[in-house]
């Protein structure tokens, strides 16, 4: 199976492709230019891959939550290739996708975090229960506080962090969590990002079309936030 | 000759279209999403709203448009999209599903302005295009007079100071209780008005005459009269609001037509419906000027209009890379 996986959803750029006997990828930070480097990225792994677009069977699209416009332009582009190509698409939460790093231990609680601004992230909780799978869920992806994911981390194992939001937030995790490893520099793995979404095809993971997947955004847009206060709704 | 067929890709506001025309002109297929009723109850565009409401319907209105021609994929020869002026967000929505189309289908990519295209949309179905002529476009972003050479080529005249025309519509509907947008509500119900009288001044009405617009002020005369006039004649109101506003344009759009000794008149952009306008630029034609103004259907946002404009953008081989961007504003 040919396997395009994308994410944009925030500065990096995530983007693999994997053929039963080839592999490209990179991880990139592209800072908030999505639209404009997508393609020449694209076009460079498959080049790495040595196979054509035309011979992808399915793409994976992280999406999200992240920055809105940012998660728009991978689910936007992983569309319109499942419409030219008649292909079906793999939906990953965006935070997920990030938690597939190689240098975790069993029962490291992997918190990934980015900056959605009003004093908040977006990001969720997992734990590692066994190398080589995707990490459980502890606490879903959203749009929290930073206190909200740390309420949910226990003392009793490694929490690392990944993503900017634990750094921008880095004196609340330490002041609660001192042994948090906050790590910057800690990357994806695409290989692993590969053999999940492998993994998550042979369980039989529902596929979506190019009419069916959408953004998840966790989060309604400022003026439906003000409607909603007007009218006494809470935001969703 | 061989058939030119091109995919259009409109996504600046809150209007989301895919067209296909032959050879810049003949329309094969028109599609328009409109968000009205998405932005209603805020009574102006909420870009974000927007913006995910573009991607919710692009790919289907993309085979909605492919379907209706009886083409596929295969038969294009271009790809066009609308890249400025516009919302970013949802600008970049349009110009990266047709980046896609353009990297997979291999190809060429155009990217358009928006404003350009909307004066190009009179001559879709109709008579070829011929330069130059006088430009204006009124809607709810846009209140701007061009002088237009060619493809490519446009002048910037004078525009609006402050509110776009389609702007103090919609504020002075949301003001007098009526629905959004407030074109088409101010324009039904001033209809009505019998007395007809002028309640509202000329605008710029200085004698150092340019070529520039200003909204703001009749839209505070409006609002002004309204609170000091409990039980005022909203016919009236509506009638002498939409008289003022008009009245500029017509004064503006004839003298620049007249002082560059330019006979063509194109009327284009969302207010162009206003059926008081269509009819008061038809009156003020004398016999060796032309007004020419797109039937309703191509006076909103569409992407028939993007698609005919590429065409001459593709002809010349003026293509776009992939790593195109979008713009919100143009200068000139």
């Amino acid at each position: 199976m040919n396997i395009l996986i994308i994410d944009t959803s925030c500065e990096h750029e995530i983007i693999i492709v994997h053929t039963d006997t080839t592999f490209g990828g990179v991880f990139t930070n592209t800072g908030f230019v999505h639209s404009r480097t997508l393609f020449e990225r694209i076009d460079d792994v498959l080049k790495k891959a040595a196979i054509p677009i035309t011979e992808i069977d399915l793409v994976v699209c992280g999406v999200g939550p992240g920055s809105f416009t940012g998660v728009r332009i991978a689910v936007t582009t992983a569309r319109t290739v499942s419409q030219l190509l008649n292909i079906p698409l793999l939906s990953l939460r965006s935070p997920l996708l990030y938690s597939m790093c190689s240098e975790f231990s069993v029962n490291d609680q992997i918190l990934v975090s980015f900056d959605a601004k009003k004093g908040k992230v977006f990001g969720a909780l997992y734990r590692l229960e066994r190398i080589g799978t995707i990490a459980s869920v502890v606490l879903e992806e959203g749009d929290y506080a930073i206190d909200e994911l740390l309420d949910h981390v226990s003392n009793n194992n490694r929490l690392v962090c990944i993503g900017n939001g634990s750094v921008k937030y880095m004196s609340t995790v330490l002041e609660r969590f001192p042994q948090a490893v906050i790590d910057e520099e800690m990357v994806p793995d695409p290989e692993i990002i590969v053999q999940n979404c492998l993994s998550l095809v042979s369980q039989g993971e529902s596929f979506a079309d190019y009419k069916s997947l959408l953004p998840f955004y966790a989060r309604q847009s400022d003026a439906e936030v003000l409607q909603g206060l007007k009218r006494g709704r809470p935001a969703d | 000759m061989k058939k030119i067929i091109g995919l259009g890709l409109e996504s600046s506001c809150d209007e989301t279209a895919a067209g296909i025309v032959e050879n810049g002109s003949t329309v094969l297929s028109n599609k328009i999403a409109s968000q009205i009723d998405l932005h209603a109850e805020y009574f102006g565009v909420v870009p974000e709203i927007a913006s995910r409401a573009h991607l919710e319907i692009v790919n289907p209105l993309i085979e909605s448009a492919l379907e209706e021609s009886g083409l596929t994929f295969d038969d294009l020869d271009y790809v066009a999209a609308t890249n400025r002026p516009g919302l970013i967000g949802s600008l970049m929505i349009g110009l990266q599903a047709a980046k896609t189309i353009s990297y997979i289908k291999k190809i060429p990519l155009i990217t358009v302005n928006h404003l350009e295209a909307h004066l190009y949309a009179p001559f879709l179905n109709s008579s070829a295009i011929s330069f130059p002529y006088i430009g204006l476009l009124v809607s709810g972003g846009n209140t701007a007079l061009y002088h237009m050479k060619g493809i490519g080529d446009m002048q910037l005249l004078g525009r609006t100071v402050d509110d776009a025309i389609g702007e103090a519509f919609d504020k002075v509907s949301k003001f007098m209780g009526l629905g959004y947008p407030g074109g088409p509500f101010v324009d039904s119900l001033a209809q009505k008005a019998v007395k007809k009288k002028k309640i509202f001044p000329k605008l710029m009405a200085s004698k150092n005459e340019d070529y520039r617009f200003s909204y703001s002020g009749l839209k505070t005369a409006v609002i002004n009269y309204v609170r000091s006039n409990p039980d005022y004649d909203m016919a009236e109101v509506a009638y002498s609001f939409q008289e003022s506003a008009i009245e500029i344009l017509i004064r503006r759009t004839f003298a620049a037509a007249r002082d560059l000794g330019l006979t063509d008149i194109v009327v284009a952009g969302g207010v162009a419906a206003n059926s008081r306008l269509r009819h008061l630029f038809a009156d003020a034609c004398r016999h060796e000027e032309r007004v020419i103004i797109p039937p309703i259907d191509l006076c909103t946002d569409n992407a028939a209009m993007i698609a005919g404009l590429s065409y001459h953008y593709y002809c010349r081989e003026e293509f776009d890379a992939l790593d195109a961007d979008v713009t919100a504003k143009i200068r000139g």
